[in-house]
């Protein structure tokens, strides 16, 4: 194979990826802007190191490794001010505690940038990204029970957070919530 | 009476396992919206730089 076959299909793979690696970034990072700034510096970190991957591995695994690291040693320059992110989602999120009907995607992404990195991350890679439980011990860097655990908690926050209960299904909540919600957004 | 019995055994079949679908759901559903946009321009563009700056190193 010469180099430049390698890299044409270093190429080609690195795009299937992309569209995952993308919805990695914007669900981990919770703005699309910024998400996209660190895609942008994954594809030119991934490229220059293209010789430290084996073709045949997972591509995707690969750059989303790059893409966690990025995303923690932007975050650790720019101190804690990514948490500061999901500011007007929270908002609505606090009155609006048993919505279960109306709960939409706009509501979950609120929820999910309440959830600590660390389990957000896990959520995602297990919950979205389809990577096994090892696959993103490997991604993060840490041991498979540490993912689990981390799924759960992450589960069960965000179950907490949009109150998808048992209750709120039968109870008058919903109706009165989304009206106590609509006027606080007013 | 019979189906009262069946009903609230479906609830509380739905209590935890429903919650816990709900969550995984909505994550795969938000994920896959945008999963959906497709490749930015940009990035076509990135890659096709970064790659066309590679071969005229190459000469």
């Amino acid at each position: 194979m010469t180099k430049s076959d390698e890299s044409l299909s270093f190429k080609r793979v690195m795009l299937e990826a992309l569209p995952s690696l993308r919805a990695f970034a914007v669900s981990l990072v919770g703005q699309p802007d910024r998400a996209d700034d660190l895609v942008q510096d994954t594809i030119m970190k991934a490229w220059a190191k293209q010789d430290s991957f084996t073709m045949g591995t997972s591509m995707k695994a690969w750059l989303f490794t790059i893409l966690r690291n990025e995303f923690y040693s932007q975050m650790r320059k720019r101190g804690r001010e990514v948490s500061d992110t999901d500011g007007t989602f929270t908002n609505q999120l606090a009155v609006h505690p048993g919505q279960y009907g109306a709960l939409d995607l706009q509501d979950f992404r609120g929820a999910l940038n309440k959830l600590p990195e660390d389990q957000r991350e896990a959520i995602i890679l297990i919950g979205a990204s389809g990577f096994s439980y090892e696959e993103a011990a490997n991604i993060c860097g840490c041991a498979t029970g540490t993912i689990k655990s981390r799924v759960n908690r992450a589960r069960n926050a965000l179950q907490d957070l949009l109150s998808i209960t048992n209750e709120n299904d039968f109870g008058p909540d919903a109706e009165s919530a989304s009206v106590i919600h609509r006027g606080a957004i007013a | 009476m019979e189906m009262k019995e069946e009903t609230s055994a479906g609830m509380l079949g739905r209590s935890k396992g429903g919650a816990a679908d709900t969550v995984s759901e909505k994550l795969r559903e938000y994920y896959v919206s945008i999963q959906n946009d497709g490749i930015p321009e940009k990035f076509l563009d990135l890659l096709e730089k970064l790659d066309e700056a590679e071969k005229a190193a190459q000469k």
